[in-house]
């Protein structure tokens, strides 16, 4: 899964031409152990599983645990997690782990989802859709503002329009009076 | 065969080949897009459906959209070498290396015509051997309905990524989301910390979306250097004669061996069509040893697993329709679609409404051809799509996330959730995480449950049901196979690594 990067970056394109197919096989069997990465992601499921298991445990509330009962499942897949994410704790299993290139905008990006999902009833779906576009492709790296807003109107008003004229799915108007 | 015939005669209608041909189009257009793969394109598509009434116009939709989506993502691999999932991943292989030589043509004409045909032969084999299963599954008990799901899941976790403790802990996370909400069977809450919201469980939808829309562009935006454009290698010359008379010579064998792999690797519960198209691959690699040709754009590599993946797609169905059992991530997100509009899978369904069965498999037929009608002449239009500037792209997926979630909930807080998910996958595909086990968790551990606990009151508590049916042992006996095959060395270690190293995005099928 993270492997070669998904985009296929212009560089990396007249490389690829002079690999044969066996090349490609040797170079992805090569395999890097990240640092201490994948160590925090285990403590962290350690900690999530061992968290969701004692929530199980109190959903008991005092009732014996029956293996035919709506309790039992809960209890038996958050101790599995938490048993599994132990040994994945101890033994690490190597991963190839790409650096990350860019901190801000994955965090940049989630801020403006949830400013996105809370402004949509109130503003609207094509408001908040034209406002968020716009946003997202900035975080990305655009930096055509005029481009942008020109796809974004007709795009936010157009999906808007589609859907609950041509398709009777109930969108936000919002403040606009449409 | 007269049932399949009022199938036609249903499907033949002009509006569902209208239906039909939207669903394709469409399918085609989202599937294309770099990084969604037919799952996520049903899941985003689920909400165009919602305003038709009858079921039948929706089945024949999303028969057109899941070959559109299987479509546009070998197009997307062969022109552009970002396959938009697991199962493209050996197409693009060869597929890229034919296009990067000016062969993008023949390369996107023996996939479509091999798609087409794996496709129709895998058609009428499911045709052939769905009503003997449905009748066969009839009597199925519970206790062997609990095992096949195990099977399915353990497959799917052990065969597909690179590290089974890292499948286990997914598929845990998939077995936890299907938990919360109201148990079907005692009406109880669990998970559900004491809110609504939670009450009626997170859906699929939001699941998929979150998982491979979200944990993409989060993936993609964490990467930094955002392409504004990534240039697909284009298609040069007329739409006539795409293939050359050699190249149809050099096809057809492997249309023909891609849909013997394909088939029964998807009626089995493996996961789909990954591994089929591998083993395609690497069978046809094999095959050309010493003509040196493998690696620089050999047609065989293209043809062999397109028909593979296709032919995978109706194996998938034997047992989503028979059994109601997902085998895979898109399989998964149908047997939503279905449930949705109030179809459930199962030999019953044979039983209750084959005319609806008969149409969906009919439809099968009509799509297929529908596809190699409108697409192969639009495929200059695709390329078009191709060249979208990458931060629009990824802006407008986030806005078509949202909205799918938005339009099937009504929901601002499943909207949220979503994100979460989202988050979740973004670190998921960060350490190596597969996230096809989280899918198949999330629908088939609820299945699994209930399963599980109505055997044990059928039997009367007596929790040695599951060891002294015969089909039960079998099938719980082959899902312990399934997880100790992964450590055993040779072939499968090999080609699961190549697969995880060679494949980039979201891994969907």
């Amino acid at each position: 899964m993270p492997a070669t990067s998904p985009s296929s970056s212009p560089s990396a394109a007249p490389e690829a031409e002079t690999k044969t197919a066996a090349e490609t096989e040797t170079e992805t069997e090569s395999v890097v152990v990240a640092g201490i990465g994948p160590r925090i992601v285990a403590a962290v499921l350690v900690v999530a599983g061992g968290a969701l298991a004692f929530v199980a445990w109190g959903e008991l509330d005092g009732e014996p645990l029956a293996v035919g009962g709506p309790r039992f499942a809960p209890l038996l897949v958050t101790v599995l997690w938490t048993a599994l994410a132990v040994v994945y704790l101890i033994r690490p299993a190597p991963v190839e782990v790409e650096p990350i290139g860019d901190r801000r905008s994955p965090l940049l990006l989630v801020a403006a989802l949830v400013v996105y999902v809370l402004l949509l009833e109130p503003a609207g779906f094509a408001i908040a859709s034209t406002l968020f576009f716009v946003a997202a492709a900035w975080i990305l790296g655009s930096r055509r503002w005029l481009r942008d807003v020109v796809v974004a109107v007709p795009l936010a008003f157009g999906v808007y329009f589609a859907f609950t004229l041509g398709l009777d799915i109930r969108l936000p108007a919002g403040v606009l009076p449409i | 065969m007269s049932e399949l015939l009022s199938g036609f005669a249903t499907v033949l209608s002009p509006w569902n080949l209208l239906f039909a041909a939207i669903g394709v189009t469409v399918g085609t257009f989202v599937g294309v897009l770099p990084g969604i793969g037919p799952a996520l394109t049903i899941a985003l598509l689920l909400p165009i459906t919602f305003s038709l009434d009858d079921p039948v116009g929706a089945l024949i939709m999303f028969a057109g959209i899941y070959y559109g989506a299987m479509y546009g993502g070998s197009t997307t691999s062969i022109l552009l070498n970002t396959p938009g999932e697991s199962a493209s991943v050996a197409t693009s292989i060869e597929g890229y290396q034919m296009a990067r030589r000016g062969r993008a043509h023949a390369a996107l004409a023996t996939a479509a015509i091999g798609s087409f045909v794996a496709g129709t032969i895998s058609t009428v084999l499911l045709t052939l051997i769905a009503r003997p299963v449905a009748s066969l599954a009839t009597s199925f008990r519970a206790s062997d309905y609990f095992a096949l799901a195990v099977l399915a899941m353990v497959c799917v976790t052990a065969l597909v990524g690179s590290s089974v403790i890292r499948g286990l802990l997914s598929l845990s996370l998939g077995l936890f989301l299907g938990l919360i909400g109201i148990d079907s069977l005692t009406g109880q809450s669990r998970f559900t910390f004491g809110t609504l919201e939670l009450l009626d469980g997170v859906g699929i939808v939001v699941v998929i979306v979150g998982l491979f829309a979200i944990g993409e562009t989060l993936h993609v935006a964490a990467r930094g250097d955002v392409p504004a454009t990534v240039e697909p290698v284009r298609p040069t010359g007329g739409v006539l004669g795409w293939l050359s008379r050699d190249d149809w010579r050099r096809s057809w064998r492997p249309w023909l061996r891609g849909t013997a792999f394909g088939f029964p690797f998807g009626a089995l519960p493996s996961g789909g069509a990954e591994i089929p198209t591998f083993l395609s691959y690497m069978y046809e690699k094999h095959r050309a040893r010493g003509k040196g040709e493998f690696g620089k754009g050999a047609i065989e590599g293209v043809a062999g697993p397109e028909a593979a993946n296709n032919a995978a797609f109706a194996g998938v169905l034997v047992p989503l329709l028979t059994l109601g059992i997902p085998t895979s991530a898109t399989a998964a997100v149908l047997l939503a679609a279905f449930q949705i509009f109030n179809v459930q899978p199962g030999p019953q369904l044979f039983e209750r409404s084959p005319d609806l069965v008969w149409a969906l498999i009919a439809s099968l037929y009509v799509g297929n051809v529908m596809l190699l009608v409108l697409n192969l002449p639009m495929i200059g239009l695709w390329v078009k799509v191709l060249q979208i500037p990458r931060p629009l792209l990824y802006a407008g997926i986030l806005v078509f996330a949202t909205l799918g979630v938005y339009a099937v909930s009504n929901s601002v807080v499943e909207v949220l959730i979503a994100y979460a998910i989202g988050v979740i996958g973004f670190f998921m595909r960060r350490y190596g995480f597969p996230l096809a086990p989280v899918i198949l968790g999330v629908i088939l551990g609820p299945l699994m449950e209930e399963q599980f606990r109505r055997a044990l009151q059928i039997a009367g508590g007596d929790a040695t049901v599951f060891v002294t049916r015969p089909l039960t042992v079998v099938l719980l006996s082959l899902a312990v196979v399934a997880l100790v095959v992964p450590y055993l060395p040779g072939i499968v270690a090999r080609s699961r690594g190549r697969r995880a190293g060679k494949l980039t995005f979201a891994e969907d099928d």
